[in-house]
């Protein structure tokens, strides 16, 4: 259940996707895509289906169209909050007797708001600690009550495969493969969370995202420096906080609005479900139909308003971090439906995919001032960064392999890059791309989570629009979007 | 979806029955069932099965064809791990691995390799664990003739061009410099060193800080000639292919039988006293690892460790170490055991990081899980699910040819029976409670378990000395 940065999602994507008809250099007409059902239940929910028989398994997800962008400032965090409370069971999964549960877990709520007032309004020490003997005692009474991780281990004895779930900008996605025979179980645990979900254990919970923020930012310099990156890049939109929240959002986010956002956001009008594998897909409509079918729909989320203005002028940013250097540089870049993040998909490959790729040859291998470098360009449904990111060698510093890299991003708005070159880099895009179908996984991630940024279509159109690509559109890119003015440097010195 | 006949598209056949009965069954029910007690029926499955080969040098190959994607991929395995690097010289093996791979070779140029195999968008890859090293290609199948003509030149006939070692050497000097900046692997390097001791298994598979400085060409040269023998070696090809011009083209390539395999690395003592190490580090929280030695891939309790290790705290969220330290307590983000796999012992830990505070709880969890699994059985229930999670998970074992292969050739390189998967189900499902309480015994040792903790603060020390006296430890 861990928060997954979208930053990574971008060369996930990339290397992902569909069922094909063979691909090919020479047949620069022949379709690439995946051949995937779609179906509208009536509340809203959009099934998508893919018909896949490699081996009797299928994989199935289910998203959510919110993502730490949909968030605001002292509610950071809460999405991914969300996404860990799901683990918790529902009326009927994780508990033993749900109707001598629900008045405790009330109890629970009120004796921890009692609590807490005392402890801010300063009460009485004696009054104090008898309210939290008074809750130790409540939380106890339902410990008895509850089956702990109930919902975990029916997926595994069931012989699940890479069950988790991930946080995302965009998206919130519940994911597991299992043998093929046990699709319906899938339907009926999902479609219970949907609709039944109960908030167990909340503010031990809460306790648990703290350790991770912990483990991953706070004692991370990797982690610290992303956060501090996307902070800096951006000024207003909301993808410039964490996904997993800042520490003291997530210290305060009250129960009672983790529930409202789950009424809120977890409506199957505002879901994806994807399934890939083994099946059958008329078998898998019927059963979606009967499963998620009765859960009703729930008024449209609120849309996100605010958008990035223009960035006046380079920034920079130098950590005060206890970690070696590093350094990356970010420029926004537009949405995933923009012809021009398909041309800074390409700059991408071109910049940093392989050995023989620009920044690599030049940075590491020639000038050896960097020991690796990359350049991240994730597909997101609102303008987001481009990114590239290097580790210098000492002695070389940071700002070395930064301007080392502003010269790369020069010449590429000088010139316009070979058709050798041009072509490389669209046979490696290719040749991912039918790679990324082996796995099942992959192709119910990358249908459902281009469904929720954009189209599930993405993926056929991908391959053609990445064909589209000239040299010159190249130029233009890296003249508009890599520019040193609208450059965020971010470095450990 | 283009779908072309195949070995295996019988499993097809067979659940679109199982899917009718499905159907049939639910539509008949009334009211809710519980999804622990909804029933299935079983899944017909017969694992595919690799074809074994001896090639004309003695090596096995192992071929899986499946044309339903574009795909090739050929593998390569040598006893050419970590454990084999000469003292003083730790790192070799990888870098022998990456050199392989970045070098070039007798007939192309480093470079001219790089832009070859990246504009057919053909992957190249190999890699030095403790054990071994593995050479993995994965092309379209219309690039195979170009794209395994270079692997093989790469594999066989390497130049370790002196510029592209140098060039190594000092990213592992500069990843080295840089191995403190994340405590959780600080914490997890240092453990292994304090569990092997003087074994080989103990230091990092990239080397020591000064040992790059005293690996000189020769030394590769060396290390390629004595381990990547391929009559030593294990081969697997998966994909689109046509399996005579492949088994030729090896041939041709590997030429005559010459001498055996090496040997493995040899075997891991145990200590049997218990220590306690503290490396101080400031940190929000304390990274605690407990453990020891643990056991070969061929030991003949491997599967009742399996099922009592998912138990104790392999299976995440269903396990016990979990539940108590997360879920109960709020202590952690992550907890849990894991026996690793090696040729040799692996290592055994459970593990947490928890704020400092909360470090001696946790760590007493830990201790506790360890000991109660030894002691009492197992409930049925908990046995039930373990055994279930694997059974069920079978499947997973066989979703892409490449992994079909891959696993036939990492069975044969630990020395296991070639019916190793075919009897693999019915030994997992004779795991009794009692075998686990005899597994948890014979192989997990609290009592003389090595404990690091990384952290700092007022508290960590002397929450930690009741476990033991403290022995400060400097990471290198």
């Amino acid at each position: 259940m861990g928060s997954s940065p979208s930053i990574r999602i971008g060369r996930l994507l990339a290397a992902t996707l569909l069922a094909l008809v063979s691909p090919g250099r020479a047949a620069a007409e022949s379709p690439l895509g995946v051949d995937a059902a779609e179906h509208r239940l009536s509340n809203g929910l959009l099934l998508l289906v893919v018909e896949h028989r490699q081996a009797p398994v299928v994989s199935c997800s289910v998203f959510y169209r919110v993502g730490s962008v949909n968030e605001e400032p002292g509610k950071t965090g809460i999405t991914h909050l969300l996404e860990h409370m799901m683990f918790k069971g529902t009326r009927t999964v994780g508990t033993r007797d749900w109707e001598a549960e629900e008045p405790l877990l009330a109890k629970i709520e009120e004796l921890h708001d009692a609590v807490a007032a005392m402890e801010r309004g300063g009460g009485a020490a004696g009054e104090t600690a008898r309210l939290r003997k008074e809750l130790e005692e409540a939380e106890r009474r339902a410990g008895e009550l509850t089956v702990r991780n109930e919902l975990w281990k029916i997926y595994m004895a069931a012989g699940a495969e890479g069950l988790n779930a991930g946080t995302g900008k965009d998206r919130t996605q519940y994911y597991c493969s299992l043998p093929a025979n046990r699709l319906e179980l899938w339907m009926a645990l999902e479609s219970d969370r949907m609709a039944n979900a109960v908030f167990r254990e909340f503010h031990r919970e809460r306790q648990v995202v703290l350790e991770e923020r912990r483990l991953t930012v706070d004692d991370s310099p990797g982690g610290a420096f992303w956060e501090q990156l996307f902070a800096t890049a951006l000024i207003a939109h909301p993808y410039r906080w964490p996904i997993i929240g800042w520490r003291s959002d997530i210290e305060r986010i009250p129960r009672a609005e983790v529930e409202a956002w789950y009424r809120r956001y977890y409506a199957p009008n505002n879901a994806i479900v994807a399934v890939a594998g083994d099946v059958d897909r008329n078998e898998v409509v019927a059963l979606a139909e009967r499963y998620f079918g009765p859960i009703p729909a729930q008024p449209p989320p609120p849309p996100v308003v605010t958008r990035e203005p223009p960035q006046r002028g380079p920034r920079q940013a130098r950590l005060s971090l206890d970690a070696s250097p590093r350094v990356a540089l970010a420029f926004q870049k537009p949405a995933a439906e923009s012809d021009d993040d398909i041309a800074l998909n390409v700059l991408e490959n071109i910049l940093s995919s392989g050995r023989s790729s620009r920044l690599h040859r030049r940075l590491v291998q020639e000038k050896r001032v960097a020991v690796s470098v990359s350049a991240s360009s994730p597909p997101s449904r609102y303008p987001y960064l481009f990114v590239v990111h290097a580790i210098p060698r000492s002695p070389r510093t940071a700002e070395e392999a930064a301007e080392a890299i502003r010269g790369e991003l020069r010449l590429l708005a000088q010139e316009p890059v070979s058709d050798w070159e041009l072509a490389k880099a669209r046979n490696s895009i290719e040749a991912d791309f039918v790679r990324g179908l082996e796995s099942t996984a992959e192709i119910a991630s990358a249908i459902g989570t281009y469904a929720a940024i954009d189209r599930w279509d993405y993926v056929n159109r991908y391959i053609p629009r990445i064909r589209a690509v000239t040299p010159n559109d190249l130029v233009r890119v890296a003249r508009n979007y890599l520019t040193e003015e609208k450059c965020t440097t971010v470095l450990i010195p | 979806m283009h779908h072309r006949p195949h070995p295996v598209t019988h499993w097809a056949a067979a659940l679109l029955l199982v899917f009718a009965l499905s159907a049939a069954g639910c539509g008949a029910r009334r009211g809710p069932v519980h999804p622990a007690e909804m029933a299935f029926p079983p899944l017909r499955f017969s694992p595919p099965e690799a074809e074994r080969v001896v090639l004309d040098c003695g090596a096995p190959l192992y071929l899986f064809s499946d044309a339903r994607l574009p795909l090739f991929s050929f593998h390569a395995m040598a006893r050419a791990g970590s454990a084999f690097d000469p003292e003083g010289k730790e790192g070799l093996a990888a870098l022998v691995a990456e050199l392989i791979r970045t070098g070039g070779s007798a007939g192309m140029d480093a470079d001219e390799v790089d832009r070859r195999l990246e504009y057919l968008g053909a992957e190249l890859s190999a890699a030095a664990d403790h054990d071994g090293a593995a050479c993995a290609l994965s092309c379209l199948s219309r690039d195979t003739e170009e794209a395994l003509g270079i692997a093989l030149d790469l594999l066989l006939r390497p130049a370790f061009s002196p510029e592209k070692i140098d060039l190594r050497k000092d990213q592992v000097r500069e990843a080295i410099r840089r191995w403190n900046d994340e405590p959780g692997q600080t914490a997890a390097r240092e453990f292994r060193r304090l569990v092997y001791g003087a074994h080989p298994y103990a230091h990092p598979v990239i080397g020591e800080p000064s040992s790059m400085d005293r690996i000189g060409r020769g030394d590769l040269v060396a290390f390629h000639r004595a381990r990547f023998n391929p009559s030593g070696m294990i081969f697997g090809a998966a994909g689109e292919f046509d399996r005579e011009t492949l088994v030729k083209t090896l041939n041709d390539a590997f030429g005559p039988a010459r001498s055996p395999a090496p040997a493995p690395p040899p075997p891991v003592e145990g200590r049997e006293e218990r220590l306690v190490f503290l490396v101080r580090r400031p940190t929000e929280q304390a990274h605690l690892l407990v453990g020891h030695a643990g056991i070969p891939r061929d030991d003949p309790d491997y599967f009742p460790v399996m099922v009592m290790n998912e138990i104790l705290g392999g299976g995440v969220f269903s396990s016990r170490i979990l539940e108590r330290v997360r879920t109960a307590e709020g202590l952690a983000y992550s907890a849990g055991s894991r026996f690793t796999p090696a040729v040799r012992a692996g290592l055994f830990y459970a593990s947490c990081q928890t704020k400092e505070n909360t470090a001696a709880r946790a760590l007493d969890i830990l201790l506790e899980e360890m000991e109660r699994i030894r002691t009492e059985p197992v409930t049925d229930q908990e046995l039930r699910r373990a055994k279930d999670s694997r059974l069920n998970s079978f499947v997973f074992n066989f979703t892409s040819p490449s992994q079909v292969v891959e696993q036939m050739i990492g069975i044969e390189f630990a020395g296991l029976p070639r019916d190793y998967l075919k009897t693999w189900p019915e030994k997992v499902a004779a795991v009794t409670r009692e075998d686990v309480r005899r597994a948890a015994q014979a192989h997990l040792r609290p009592g003389a378990a090595t404990i690091l903790a990384l952290g700092d603060g007022e508290a960590l020390p002397p929450a930690l000395e009741r476990f033991g006296p403290l022995r400060p430890l400097v990471p290198r």
